[in-house]
């Protein structure tokens, strides 16, 4: 079932796309042309050495960025020349971010993190606090909710930014090196949970990601090599 | 929720946070502090216009007004004071009418003559004309009840030191009568005063109505002098009282006359503008400062908040907050600061000579009401449009480039 789901919708694609960057007079390119596919249910690894372009890709498809040149759609929507309002609101909606160094507001709490997420959904307050308990509990911190980032392991913490990912129900989850600041014990704990969420949200699951564990538990890697695809493997070398 | 965000920001650097408070503290009070100093001049050259000078309202021929030198003294005059005086005190909010006449003559104690002007006025009405205040040597008017003969004079601290005059001494007055002819009385100093106002002692010689009519050979008055029970009915008062003038006959208010006050007045208004403005201009720069320092240390952060859905203006309005927040609670400090200093100025009656006066007076801070809630709007108006100006350049930059900084 989940196959055939995963065959039948595109959540996101890219063609032809290039990105520059201006580093001082000199145009640096990120990426050279890349073409690729995204369908509903998958988990994708972005796989490459540092300076690949995966980063660079990663932010393209979770709207954060705009191409220099080709086409990018995410849900359907092209983000080239979308308003900032859209992208915003998009994001807000139905793409849930998780970062290398967990980005949590050090002022909030756990559950404060996790309810911010929530902060433009027209819900009441009780509803909104209740949500983000729930997506706690989910990631099994459902007993630190009144922890500030820094009262928390770097596990913890990154549960905590999965908690704020998925509180809102995404389609699409953009991890960017998610296990990078992570033991390999805790690595595997967080990528079994993202599989696991992945299940049981029927969402796709878009990571960067250079880690042979994260590799290995993916549906999909696209080894990015200069700015191109390389490889692009049904699955993740086991 | 971004409430919550932003009152926590505000304490995350708490060294900083209190260095701006108390910037935006110090400048609060101070404008606070220098509007009571200048409301408490205002309100005392305002004090001294109308009780020794020019009452609420006057009442004088047109052609006083007109100052035409081609009016003769007796078509400048009220004809019928007493009348005049008596329809006027029958108007709500009238504390006292009373009749004057002022002219210059000379002033003689035999060896010695000036020229002066002579003020007769009634001093049993206008008590606070000459009071325990204002003579400094010998006594009241009000001590020689006979006004039918009390032939008396007061004279001011510097003219009674130019020509000589103490009290006990006689002083005789040289006039112009209403008929164009030379008159001359002899008076007692009964006393010698000080005003607040150096001129009026240099140049002035009071003496009661009475004396003044003699001298200038006539029963008419100059101007009469109304004064309301409380500063605030002038406005409801002239309109009656110019109700019952007849004929030729003006009233004016005193704002209309006090030029001294009106100086004072404006003056002050331009100089509240500027102390005004450079504070602001202070507590501006100083959260420009402040919040530029926690945008950049929050880069990460702002990527972040943009990147789970945050809209810029969402983000601009989380710093606008903060600066708002800061400038409420900065204006909060500001108060206890400026009350405390209030009340030690007050205690410590520091003397001042303001321009133009006699004597030193302590200076004294008003608590003015208005002052207060205008600083407040202020303070926060420049901490909300200084963190606006600060965060919307930080805001222009990419997500992507804002989320390589760690948070």
């Amino acid at each position: 079932m989940a196959e055939e789901k995963k065959g039948s919708e595109i959540v996101a694609e890219v063609r032809d796309v290039k990105k520059t960057y201006l580093l001082g007079r000199k145009d640096v390119f990120a990426l050279r042309g890349v073409s690729l596919s995204i369908r509903k249910g998958e988990v994708v690894a972005l796989a490459g050495t540092s300076g690949s372009g995966k980063s660079t890709l990663l932010n393209l498809l979770g709207c954060l960025d705009e191409p220099s040149e080709g086409m990018v759609q995410v849900f359907g929507v092209a983000t080239a020349g979308a308003s900032d309002q859209a992208l915003s609101q998009m994001r807000a909606d139905r793409i849930g971010f998780i970062f290398q160094n967990f980005n949590l507001i050090p002022v909030l709490t756990a559950l404060e993190n996790v309810e911010y997420a929530l902060i433009d959904r027209s819900m009441g307050a009780r509803e909104r606090t209740e949500s983000a308990k729930q997506a706690l509990a989910r990631v099994g911190l459902g007993d630190r909710t009144d922890h500030r980032p820094d009262e928390l392991s770097g596990g913890q913490r990154q549960r905590v930014a999965i908690a704020r990912a998925i509180v809102h129900k995404p389609s699409l989850i953009i991890a960017d090196e998610p296990t990078a600041a992570l033991d390999k014990q805790t690595a595997g704990e967080i990528l079994d949970l993202l599989q696991a969420i992945r299940r049981e949200m029927d969402v796709t699951v878009i990571m960067a990601s250079h880690d042979p564990l994260v590799l290995s538990k993916v549906d999909r890697v696209v080894h990015l090599s200069d700015g191109k695809v390389q490889d692009d493997a049904g699955r993740g070398a086991k | 929720m971004t409430l919550k965000l932003a009152l926590r920001n505000l304490f995350r650097n708490s060294r900083r946070t209190a260095l701006n408070l108390m910037i935006m503290a110090g400048g609060y009070s101070a404008v606070v502090i220098f509007h009571g100093f200048a409301a408490n001049i205002l309100e005392a050259t305002r004090w001294g216009a109308v009780e020794s000078q020019y009452g609420h309202i006057q009442i004088g021929n047109q052609k006083l007004w007109d100052r035409d030198s081609e009016d003769s003294f007796l078509e400048r005059q009220l004809k019928d004071p007493g009348e005049l005086k008596k329809k006027i005190a029958s108007i709500e909010g009238v504390r006292s009418v009373s009749q004057r006449q002022s002219f210059y003559g000379l002033v003689s104690t035999g060896d010695r003559s000036v020229a002066a002007q002579i003020v007769g006025y009634e001093p049993e009405i206008e008590k606070e004309i000459l009071n325990e205040t204002t003579i400094i040597e010998g006594e009241s008017f009000l001590k020689h009840t006979d006004s039918e003969n009390r032939m008396i004079a007061a004279v001011g601290e510097g003219l009674a030191k130019s020509i000589g005059a103490k009290p006990g001494q006689t002083l005789t007055l040289i006039g112009q009568t209403a008929d164009g002819g030379i008159n001359a009385i002899d008076t007692e100093v009964i006393s010698v005063f000080r005003t607040v106002i150096q001129e009026i002692d240099d140049t002035t010689v009071f003496v009661p109505i009475e004396t003044a009519q003699k001298l200038l050979d006539t029963t008419t008055a100059e101007r009469v002098i109304v004064k309301l029970k409380e500063h605030g009915m002038v406005d409801l008062a002239v309109p009656k009282v110019r109700a019952v003038l007849g004929e030729g006959e003006r009233a004016r208010v005193w704002k209309e006359l006090a030029r001294l006050y009106n100086q004072t007045e404006a003056f002050f208004a331009s100089q509240n503008k500027v102390v005004a403005a450079i504070i602001f201009s202070l507590i501006f720069l100083s959260t420009m400062s402040a919040v530029s320092m926690a945008v950049a240390e929050r880069t990460g952060e702002i990527g972040t908040l943009r990147a789970i859905g945050r809209r810029r203006e969402d983000v601009l309005r989380l710093f606008v907050m903060e600066g708002g927040i800061l400038g409420f609670l900065g204006s909060l400090v500001g108060v206890v600061l400026a009350v405390i200093a209030m009340a030690m100025i007050n205690r410590a009656s520091i003397p001042i000579v303001l321009p133009g006066a006699s004597e030193p007076i302590p200076i004294k801070i008003l608590y003015v009401e208005s002052a207060f809630f205008t600083a407040l709007f202020a303070t926060v108006l420049a901490a909300i449009c200084a963190s606006y100006f600060a965060a919307r350049r930080a805001l222009k930059m990419k997500i992507v480039d804002c989320l390589k900084y760690n948070i």
